[in-house]
């Protein structure tokens, strides 16, 4: 039966005497900080919190996962698509270990979530009590900052603080673990947001001297090119990079995370970077002669080997996190700033341009691709179901407006070079970690986040079936997220692999899958297959204008490869089309 | 080529900060050879560690901005040699 993620209970106790128990100023506390929507799974060392929360019932949602790694993928869907923080309760021990892939991954991709964690009780730390773990020294390397709370006057200045972090400068996942007995004790309570910390600087003064060479650069060039990131989209620069490029007349690429940040139905718009991004993108990068890497980190999978990266160019980096300037790629003018008020502030200092030849060779590059897999992936004559050709109809049918959720593996390079997005803040996947398992979780979130907007999980057999527990949650809460799972019965971007650089010894890579139908249905949301192209468009309309959750299973070519592609450690200059037989 | 370097951290005395900077250096296999932490004498809420690093001038250069995104970390000093390592070490309070 459905159920609300509210309880029948009403908040009656807000304005009661203080002190008040340390569980009962985590609750209030997050109410100060505006949380509506909580993701979580109760236990023994959490269970005063959860008393906490029984008593508020109409003013905070909780989402009841079916497994902790699943509530931290919810809370950074939410995150990423509201651009709120958000938020998770899990108790100790195995509750709290189970976070640790969503902290890293929320670290990589730069999400802000706030993990609340029951602790056993402080005289109890350090004995190997029950469900007692190390989770401090577990989650330091995956965490932007975390503390230990033992006292419930700690509280709310705890909390405070871990907002303010998380969601501020490089946005990024903070833990509170708090012992049980500073949950069961009371104390007074005031919560005071934070607005500063002493050692803590998220906003570097722009450096005007950096902009004006990034400018002159811009204006004596011949083949500018931006490289726009996740940045773009976490400092909300889209405007501003328009604006940019426009002016300028400079083509645009997006990272993977950086999907969304420009529309792709933009005449500058050139494509996706990347291993299996598009043929123009990575081969230009090589032919320019100034790259503006907006927002992005130069990951290894943008760069291929770095020692032949855009050698020829000169290259301005803006970037909001200090530490990622001149990690990877040296940067000849570096803006450390926040994206928009850099571009913001480039844009007066750029003469209008137009750069008609250079963008030309981008669509030369475009055509050869289009002829030699865009046409083959979209509309190919026979065989079985290619995933190319459902993504193209989905991006059609949905003219690019869905927010678009996806898992790992070759589902997501194929949605990332063939779904047009045309909305900032649609496109939600696990880039730097490459979580399988995050999409059913991270959709489900993401519906609550952006309630208005429909949410389409794609998601490969392998990666479903990591974390396909949270059906049960979709199911109890009614959350209207479509799951669109594309099953070649493989993991297809390892076997892939395998065929390319290990002569085809594909090793453990074939599954055995149940009936998803049946198994989707069990939990009481509606399911469909399609092995047949002739079904494809209907069941993709039926799929996308059926209220509510809803299932269909594609399935499709077992042994299709993803191109073209950067080999792993070659130059993106070396990005092949296609494998001679 | 790997040579000595003194690395110095200046930072709010809260748990688990210097297992984070540790961390940093683990993750990048750079060796420490000496570690020195330390309380400030007059303000038990802020202290420092100082580390004798044996790793190269370009790891030292990228390593530098990650400890100081640290929260809280306030400065960093970072210097050729083990000479300031020990400067630092004579500045610190004997107890007597």
């Amino acid at each position: 039966m459905q159920q609300k993620a509210v309880l029948p209970t009403k908040t009656d106790r807000l304005h009661t005497e203080i002190p008040i128990t340390g569980a009962e100023a985590v609750i209030r506390s997050l109410l100060a900080e505006s949380v509506t929507t909580i993701f979580g799974y109760p236990g023994g060392a959490i269970m005063p919190v959860y008393d906490a929360l029984y008593h508020y019932g109409d003013r905070l949602n909780h989402i009841l996962t079916r497994h902790e790694q699943g509530a931290i993928h919810a809370a950074q869907g939410y995150a990423r698509a509201s651009g709120r923080v958000g938020v998770v309760f899990v108790t100790s021990g195995p509750g709290a270990t189970n976070l640790v892939t969503g902290l890293a991954d929320a670290m990589i991709d730069s999400t802000p979530v706030v993990c609340i964690t029951g602790q056993v009780a402080s005289h109890l730390l350090g004995t190997d009590a029950f469900q007692e773990t190390d989770v401090m020294n577990i989650t330091i390397p995956v965490t932007k900052w975390s503390v230990q709370v033992t006292r419930p006057d700690d509280i709310p200045s705890a909390i405070a603080k871990a907002f303010y972090i998380a969601r501020t400068g490089r946005p990024g996942p903070v833990l509170i673990d708090i012992t049980k007995d500073a949950q069961l004790q009371k104390a007074p309570f005031s919560y005071v947001p934070c607005q500063g910390i002493k050692t803590y600087r998220p906003r570097p003064v722009l450096n005007m001297q950096a902009v004006q060479a990034a400018a002159q650069l811009i204006n004596s060039s011949q083949r500018p090119y931006i490289l726009a990131g996740q940045g773009v989209l976490l400092s909300g620069a889209m405007e501003a990079l328009r604006r940019l490029a426009e002016k300028a007349g400079i083509p645009v690429a997006n990272t993977l995370l950086g999907l969304s940040s420009f529309p792709a139905n933009h005449p500058l718009y050139v494509g996706f970077l990347g291993m299996h991004g598009n043929y123009s993108t990575n081969r230009n990068t090589n032919e320019c002669d100034l790259l503006i890497a907006v927002g992005m980190r130069f990951d290894d999978r943008v760069t291929g080997d770095v020692s032949k990266y855009a050698r020829q160019a000169k290259i301005i980096h803006i970037e909001l996190d200090a530490a990622e300037i001149n990690k990877n790629v040296h940067a000849d003018v570096a803006i450390h700033a926040d994206a928009r008020e850099a571009l913001e502030a480039l844009l007066p200092l750029v003469k209008p341009n137009q750069h008609p030849e250079w963008l030309e060779s981008f669509r030369q590059y475009q055509q050869e691709e289009y002829e030699k897999i865009m046409s083959r992936d979209w509309f190919p004559a026979s065989g079985l179901i290619k995933m190319g050709e459902v993504i193209h109809q989905l991006s059609e049918r949905t003219r690019g407006n869905a927010l678009i959720v996806t898992d790992v593996g070759q589902h997501q390079m194929v949605t990332s070079r063939y779904y047009a997005f045309t909305r900032p803040r649609t496109h939600i996947t696990s880039g730097g970690l490459g979580t399988m398992g995050f999409a059913l979780p991270a959709a489900m979130g993401a519906a609550l986040g952006a309630p208005d907007q429909p949410v389409i999980a794609i998601i490969g057999d392998g990666g479903f079936q990591m974390t396909l527990q949270e059906l049960g949650t979709i199911a109890q809460f009614h959350i209207p997220v479509k799951i669109l799972v594309l099953n070649n019965s493989f993991l297809g971007m390892v076997r892939q692999w395998q065929q390319l650089f290990h002569e085809s010894r594909y090793s453990f890579t074939e599954m055995t899958n149940p009936d998803f139908v049946q198994l989707v249905k069990a939990y009481g949301i509606p399911a469909h297959r399609v092995t047949e192209r002739e079904s494809l468009a209907s069941a993709l309309d039926a799929f996308l204008e059926q209220p509510g959750p809803r299932f269909l299973e594609v399935k499709v070519e077992k042994e299709e490869n993803v191109f073209p592609m950067v080999p792993a450690g070659a130059s993106v200059s070396d990005m092949i089309l296609e494998v001679k037989a | 080529m790997k040579k000595d370097f003194s690395f110095i951290v200046y930072a709010d005395n809260s748990f688990g900060i210097l297992n984070r900077m540790i961390n940093a250096f683990n993750r990048r296999r750079i060796r420490i050879r000496t570690l020195m932490a330390s309380e400030d004498e007059h303000n038990p809420h802020t202290g420092s560690a100082a580390f004798i690093l044996y790793t190269t001038e370009e790891m030292m250069r990228k390593v530098k901005p990650q400890i100081e995104k640290f929260i809280e970390v306030d400065h960093t000093q970072v210097s050729e040699g083990t000479t300031a390592f020990y400067a630092y070490i004579q500045q610190l309070p004997v107890e007597k």
